[in-house]
């Protein structure tokens, strides 16, 4: 059985919940909320390419997008 | 003709072929001419450029660019053929001019969204836009703290210019606002913006209405950006841009700057459409408009990597945190 599309709702509280388990990692430069298929995800951003077999795919059943986006700087 | 080839070829070409038809060509004779006279003679000279062009596997052709039609037909295009049994890439591309500045990289009078602007001691970002300090008749010009306070390194009253300096603008000749307000980047804790304002000389007129390029300024979106919302900007670097927006609520954003490392919540992201990027170095500040005109953040910061593109994301403050954080109201 596939699991239900989360809710924004779902998807807020996924990422209060990732930003405390991500919280000693130096190499995560932003984590959000993004559209996946007909619900959302929690969008982790990365600074750096890591092995992301060894990173969790969902967090509380929210889905989680990992993207290598490198340094960000002002513009 | 392999590289190697082709490289001595040119070389022999400028030696045997270019370096006669210079050395034949009539000299100005600088001051010796009236200004009105210059235009008159056959001073200039337009000739042909050598170079070196792919043919494909790893094979070169003799590239040959000629500023005169009547040079295709010319001995001296003869010869080049014959020393190149015929592997050339001919090609006419008339006179060369120097390349102008797009309007939003010179001064601009009145003063317009979109421009390049600064604070004397940043290099250039961009005019985001045109706002009022609720009570007051006073027109503010809205842009990035990095753009108009410099980091906060910037005193109350310091001259903006516009162009910025990177720009060509000078504190003599393109002063046009003095710094008003910034909010200040902590390096420490978490920003939620990062803005500030300067008020416009006396006399200086502008445009707050006009997105060069993409419409009239309608005003601020009532409801927040949602993931996939189409949006647009003009901005200093790279002009009129379009996007998409890829994620929202970003907490946790690390921007570097030149006072180090500074965190931003609740932050929108941002890709380019096609094959370009949204935003490049010096679209800071630049206004972030939806697809119906209306104001949704204020761009500040990106990446090189990332989106679908590849071409970096760009990241921007809600419009209407930006507008809270200054006690300002925007103009339209």
């Amino acid at each position: 059985m596939t699991e239900a599309p989360a809710t924004i709702e779902a998807a807020r509280a996924a990422k209060e919940e990732a930003k405390r388990r991500f919280a000693d990692r130096t190499d995560i430069v932003g984590i959000g909320v993004t559209r996946h298929g007909k619900g959302y995800a929690v969008k982790v951003n990365l600074g750096s390419a890591v092995d992301l077999a060894a990173l969790p795919q969902t967090v509380n059943g929210v889905p989680v997008i990992f993207e290598v986006v490198g340094s960000i700087r002002k513009r | 003709m392999r590289l190697d080839s082709v490289r001595e070829l040119k070389q022999r070409v400028l030696r045997s072929v270019l370096a006669p038809m210079l050395s034949a060509a009539p000299r100005a004779l600088g001051l010796a001419y009236a200004a009105s006279a210059v235009t008159a003679t056959r001073q200039t000279q337009r000739l042909l450029a050598v170079g070196v062009s792919p043919a494909g596997k790893g094979q070169f052709k003799l590239a040959v660019r000629l500023q005169r039609h009547s040079l295709a037909t010319s001995a001296e295009l003869d010869r080049l053929s014959d020393m190149a049994r015929g592997e050339l890439d001919v090609r006419f591309i008339g006179r060369v001019h120097k390349r102008a500045a797009p309007w939003y990289q010179r001064r601009n009078r009145p003063l317009r969204i979109g421009g390049s602007v600064a604070h004397f001691a940043v290099t250039a970002g961009t005019l985001g836009g045109f706002v009022r300090r609720r009570g007051s008749d006073g027109t503010l010009i809205l842009s990035n703290n990095h753009v108009l306070a410099n980091e906060n390194r910037a005193k109350l009253g310091d001259a903006v210019l516009q162009p910025g300096s990177y720009d060509g603008g000078t504190r003599r000749r393109d002063r046009a606002a003095r710094l008003e307000r910034f909010v200040r980047l902590k390096t420490r804790g978490v920003n939620l913006v990062d803005s500030a304002t300067a008020s416009l000389e006396r006399g200086i007129d502008y445009d707050a209405a006009t997105l060069t390029g993409l419409g009239r300024l309608k005003g601020v979106a009532a409801t927040p950006v949602d993931e996939g919302a189409r949006v647009a900007k003009v901005g200093r670097t790279t002009g009129v841009t379009r996007g998409r927006v890829t994620a929202f609520e970003l907490d946790d954003i690390v921007v570097a700057y030149d006072i180090g490392n500074a965190s931003f919540d609740d932050q929108i992201e941002i890709e380019g459409a096609g094959s370009a990027p949204f935003s490049d170095g010096g679209d800071s500040g630049s206004l972030i408009v939806d697809r119906g005109g209306y104001a949704v953040a204020q761009l500040f910061a990106g990446s090189d990597t990332g989106g679908r593109n590849g071409r970096g994301l760009t990241y921007a403050s809600p419009i209407h945190a930006v507008l809270q954080h200054l006690k300002v109201e925007l103009i339209f």
